[in-house]
């Protein structure tokens, strides 16, 4: 009974803790402006954040070490350093559009200026870093996100038409207005929104947190493989409800208030202030993520201790380096710069870095030192290999496509 | 073959500035396909802030968001439509269309000036459906200008305003 609570809770918060601010961002956009046209990049996005979040955490459990420890050692300093700048600097940018995020939808129902929210909301993600239970912050945040399903509910209470919705994602094709630059941005947009790297080495840092061994495969497995589909279902019916509420009406969306509209519209105020809740959930969980994955990559590159099992002041390092990245958040954020911009910037710089990022886990994932007799076999490799050029086009393609279409604004 | 090089990587570092500072020049009158894009990117905006206006308004009248939450809403509308309209209104607009770039210009404007209306009356003292299709009414009346002028622009530019 103990194990399928285990499971059950897991997936749960898999599901909460898959959308972040770039997921509530670039779903609503595309499905205001796109429908469900680009649902297929979706789903792709979340097959490809499976395959490679199964083989982080396959060799989490494995070999009893994180990402960034393996990849410098495998691969040389030379590739770590690359590794490192390019995912840090990611990282860094998604941190900081998540504490933007959390100030956002604590302004939706406060009206206070976010830019004097963000110092409370930094110091808050920093005291959950430094005091809260790694299991406790995972699961409360998590099943908290879960609040997101109030986007599925209004949808279905919206009564769209079901069957336009699936001809408009059975169909490769983009609406008259839009050109198809800007389609191939949002595209990349979705992909790099559904990819990010931070979650990967979250989730292969929080393996070796929970010490996780060979006999947590299964469970592993279950929830990457049920919970982040599931997350997934999730973007898609945000997407779906902006297709219906915002779509017909032309609006681009640029601000946080026009993604619960949609659910206002549908559910009225409970199921508002329910989406809140899961606006809130969903940014601070992954602005902890995030932060603490800051921490994370620095120290296993360095080779300093890390962990939230560790006690504060054996780990001095890596919580520094937390506390450096959330002052960066705060002052960034205290500039004025809008949060929505920044996730924007965020998402398609993770496009860029995808092939730094996932090169590196296919490489040791293919090591039978490190993985015995659990390293990839065909089907891991075959998907894993086609995920890879796909990401290699998607990371060439993301910056040019972000200057000619004026950053999705149309060319 | 080093110097030669050196030098022709010079030459053009300097060809690459000389050409991006003459883009960022703000006198300098922009194509009409430029024109086009930063006009029709400003309607599409302005589009979609009444839209998003539109929107709060039918949720505070039907009572179905929090009144803060309708506020914030309308006010982020008006922020992100008065950047993209501040943006075209900077440019300078090709010689032959300094009437349709001002008939573009108005429109803009009139759509800002209606966000704000929408924003005062909803936070205070609030909207009723009497007041709600007031402001519904006149939202559609501007949309549907806008819409036809984004046509023209898209169109032909040269006709706007004639």
């Amino acid at each position: 009974m103990k194990r399928v609570f285990e499971i059950a809770l897991g997936i749960l918060t898999a599901i909460g803790g898959f959308v972040d601010i770039g997921d509530l961002v670039f779903n609503a956009q595309v499905g205001a402006r796109f429908g469900m046209s680009l649902a297929v990049i979706t789903m792709v996005g979340v097959v490809g954040i499976c395959v490679f979040a199964e083989m982080s955490g396959r060799v989490a459990a494995c070999s009893g070490r994180a990402t960034f420890d393996l990849v410098r050692e495998r691969l040389g300093p030379r590739m770590g350093v690359a590794n490192l700048f390019a995912s840090m600097a990611v990282t860094l940018l998604t941190f900081i559009a998540e504490i933007g995020g959390v100030a956002l939808a604590i302004m939706l129902v406060t009206s206070i200026s976010e830019v004097l929210i963000v110092p409370f909301i930094g110091l808050l993600v920093w005291a959950v870093l430094w005091r809260a239970k790694f299991s406790v912050m995972e699961n409360v945040l998590g099943l908290l996100g879960l609040g997101l399903v109030a986007f599925t509910v209004a949808l279905w209470q919206l009564g769209p038409s079901w069957s336009d919705l699936v001809s408009q994602a059975a169909t490769f094709d983009k609406p008259g207005k839009e050109d198809w630059a800007t389609y191939a941005y949002f595209a990349v947009g979705l992909f790099g929104a559904a990819m990010t790297p931070y979650e990967v080495f979250f989730f292969s840092s929080g393996g070796v947190e929970e010490k996780w061994t060979p006999k947590s495969l299964g469970t592993m497995r279950t929830n990457v493989l049920i919970g982040f589909p599931l997350g997934g279902l999730l973007s898609l019916s945000i997407a779906g409800a902006a297709a219906v509420v915002l779509g017909p009406l032309d609006v681009d969306v640029a601000a946080l208030s026009q993604v619960g509209l949609p659910v206002a519209v549908g559910l009225g105020k409970i199921g508002f202030a329910i989406v809140v809740i899961g606006f809130v959930a969903a940014t601070f969980g992954a602005a902890c993520e995030t932060g603490l994955s800051t921490g994370y990559s620095i120290a296993q590159f360095f080779g300093w201790q890390w962990g939230k099992y560790v006690r504060p002041r054996e780990a001095a390092r890596f919580h520094l380096v937390m506390i450096l990245a959330t002052l960066l958040a705060i002052g960034v954020l205290m500039t004025g710069v809008d949060p929505i911009m920044v996730t924007e910037i965020s998402v398609v710089f993770s496009s860029v870095a995808l092939p730094l990022t996932y090169f590196p886990i296919l490489v040791v994932a293919n090591d039978r030192d490190y993985m015995g007799d659990q390293a990839n076999r065909w089907f891991s490799n075959a998907l894993g290999t086609v995920f890879l050029v796909l990401v290699v086009v998607v990371a060439v393609a993301a910056i040019p496509l972000l200057v000619i279409t004026h950053m999705g604004a149309g060319m | 073959m080093d110097g030669v090089r050196v030098v022709g990587l010079r030459a053009f570092c300097i060809l690459l500035t000389a050409v991006t500072l003459a883009g960022c020049g703000t006198g300098a009158p922009s194509s009409t396909s430029s024109w086009q894009g930063s006009a029709d990117r400003a309607l599409g905006q302005a589009l979609s802030g009444l839209g998003t206006a539109r929107l709060a308004v039918r949720v505070e009248s039907e009572d179905r968001e929090p009144h803060t939450a309708a506020v914030v809403t309308a006010t982020d509308a008006i922020d992100t439509t008065g950047k993209e309209v501040s943006g075209f209104q900077v440019e300078q607009p090709p010689d032959s269309l300094h009437r349709a770039n001002k008939v573009v210009g108005d429109a803009l404007d009139e759509a800002v000036s209606l966000l704000v209306d929408v924003r005062i009356a909803l936070a205070s003292p609030g909207i009723d459906r009497s007041a709600a299709r007031d402001l519904t009414d006149r939202i559609d009346a501007l949309r549907k200008k806008i819409d036809h002028l984004d046509t023209q622009v898209k169109n032909s530019p040269g006709s706007v305003g004639r």
